[in-house]
């Protein structure tokens, strides 16, 4: 680990050490987003109206204000459907998220072990990150 | 004798299901299949719809056809990957959620080629009208978690090793027609006996080892396959960050007027691991006093503030190929708590008055 401050507003490379900084959610850009954007430029831009997937990367960034950067990322692939599916799976929890073209989404939740189930309703779109949705993907990530 | 369509597959049977390997992100450690990969698509339904039969997600049985004889039979599906489904798997699933799942032989007619009478279909992964989708991604799930990766070498339908005890049988009868065998038929009789009880003998206790060893290559393969994944995942990672310039999201910040600038300097862990730049100083040491100068190796633009969000900022300007600048501070921007190469920024006086090669 680096013995300095790691920010995006400076740095002067003064050894300080502050490992904690690493989970700072302002600070931005990792590897692996930077690989799934250009995922998302190069190979979903192709084939998905701008808009769906621009609301994708809006979807992440809500998840990610609502969890911190904790927020993983996905796996992340074409449905059936012409969704663009987000998921998540730990082993025992598993989550997906189906992202339309019209920016709705509707999303599936196991656990595994006590085969409990939930998301959102039969045939239903919804609209943003519901308090639900957050709760269980908290539950996954953890 | 060749598969009569809509027969089930028996439980001891194996069958595949080719994937599209392409237009998928797969993060290290994330699990693939999953349930999408299973879900039946429009023209499986349509298809079930012509043909007034169950709607069907293809898959080959491995006794009848190879994984290379698949991808060539269905060319249009482009880069594929192989994963294996035991029949005997979907049963016990079948057991727990609904009674339509099931493999039956599903033959390609007319044929297109050598492995075209192994197709085959699930059904029962459709979801049934008025049916309830979390329990039918439930299903998609189980499948899936069911499903393990097979080797592409994977050749099961080669010519049988001659059957010692079909051959000492046939003989037998051959010799024993007429039901009072002479003095040689009963040589070759004894010796046949003789045979077949070491055959068997050998067979019994061999057959367990010789299992585990085929296993064991298949998990070999299948590690290997895994590697091959992730060293694709690493090489995909570094291809963006070399190309992480090109990159145009639009800015969170607002351009605003600075005297410096910043410029994606490269990789460092401990020491560059990969750099854009000539002179850079150490990326665990303080940039020194007034700063040092640093040229180009590459045309790169620079940009009025650091990524912020995992958005770059406004273009200000750009450094061509030699071009040079005055580095004062270096940056590293990550969100990464693991050990590793951390992206570096550096800040440099803008416009360089250095500017000269």
């Amino acid at each position: 680990m680096f013995p300095f401050p790691i920010t995006h507003t400076l740095l002067t490379m003064d050894p300080t050490p502050a490992p904690e900084l690493y989970r700072q959610p302002d600070v931005a850009i990792s590897q692996m987003d930077l690989a799934w954007r250009r995922f998302l430029d190069q190979e979903l831009l192709g084939s998905f109206p701008e808009t769906q997937v621009s609301s994708v990367l809006a979807l992440m960034e809500q998840l990610r204000q609502r969890l911190g950067c904790q927020v993983k990322v996905p796996l992340t692939q074409p449905t059936v459907d012409g969704a663009i599916q987000l998921a998540w799976d730990a082993g025992r929890h598993y989550l997906d998220i189906d992202v339309f073209s019209d920016g709705t989404i509707q999303w599936f939740y196991r656990d595994r072990q006590t085969k409990e189930l939930d998301g959102s309703p039969d045939d239903e779109r919804i609209a943003g990150v519901s308090p639900e949705l957050a709760r269980r993907l908290e539950v996954v990530l953890s | 004798m060749l598969p009569v369509r809509g027969t089930e597959l028996a439980e001891d049977k194996t069958v595949f299901r080719l994937i599209r390997e392409d237009g998928r992100f797969v993060p290290p450690g994330a699990r693939v299949p999953n349930g999408a990969a299973f879900e039946p698509s429009d023209y499986d339904k349509q298809e079930a719809k012509a043909t007034d039969t169950p709607v069907r997600v293809s898959c080959w049985d491995t006794d009848l056809t190879t994984v290379g004889q698949a991808k060539s039979l269905r060319p249009d599906r482009g880069p594929t990957l192989p994963f294996g489904l035991h029949v005997s798997d979907l049963v016990e699933i079948r057991k727990t959620t609904e009674s339509r799942l099931r493999v039956v032989s599903d033959p390609l007619d007319p044929p297109r080629g050598a492995g075209s009478e192994g197709h085959c279909g699930i059904e029962g992964l459709d979801r049934p009208t008025g049916g309830d989708k979390k329990l039918h991604k439930a299903k998609l799930d189980e499948v899936a978690l069911r499903a393990f990766p097979l080797p592409e070498s994977r050749s099961i339908p080669t010519a049988e090793p001659p059957n010692v005890a079909d051959e000492v049988t046939n003989a037998t009868a051959d010799e024993t027609h007429l039901g009072h065998p002479k003095p040689i038929a009963l040589r070759r009789w004894l010796a046949g006996v003789v045979v077949l009880t070491f055959a068997l003998t050998w067979i019994v206790m061999n057959l367990p080892g010789r299992e585990s060893q085929r296993l064991r290559a298949v998990k070999l393969e299948a590690e290997k396959q895994v590697g091959v994944v992730r060293a694709k995942a690493v090489e995909t990672i570094a291809q963006a960050l070399e190309e992480s310039e090109k990159a145009e999201i639009p800015p969170l910040l607002s351009p605003s007027p600075s005297p410096r600038a910043f410029v994606f300097i490269g990789l460092c862990d401990r020491l560059w691991s990969h750099t854009f730049f000539d002179g850079v100083p150490p990326c665990d040491t303080i940039v020194p006093p007034g700063g040092v100068i640093i040229s180009a190796s590459r045309g790169i633009k620079a940009r009025s503030a650091l990524p912020s969000r995992g958005r770059f900022a406004t273009e200000v300007g750009r450094l061509g190929k030699g071009e040079r600048a005055r580095l004062v501070r270096l940056h590293a921007v990550t969100v990464l708590d693991a050990p590793g190469p951390h992206l570096y920024w550096g800040e440099v006086e803008w416009p360089p008055q250095e500017r000269e090669r």
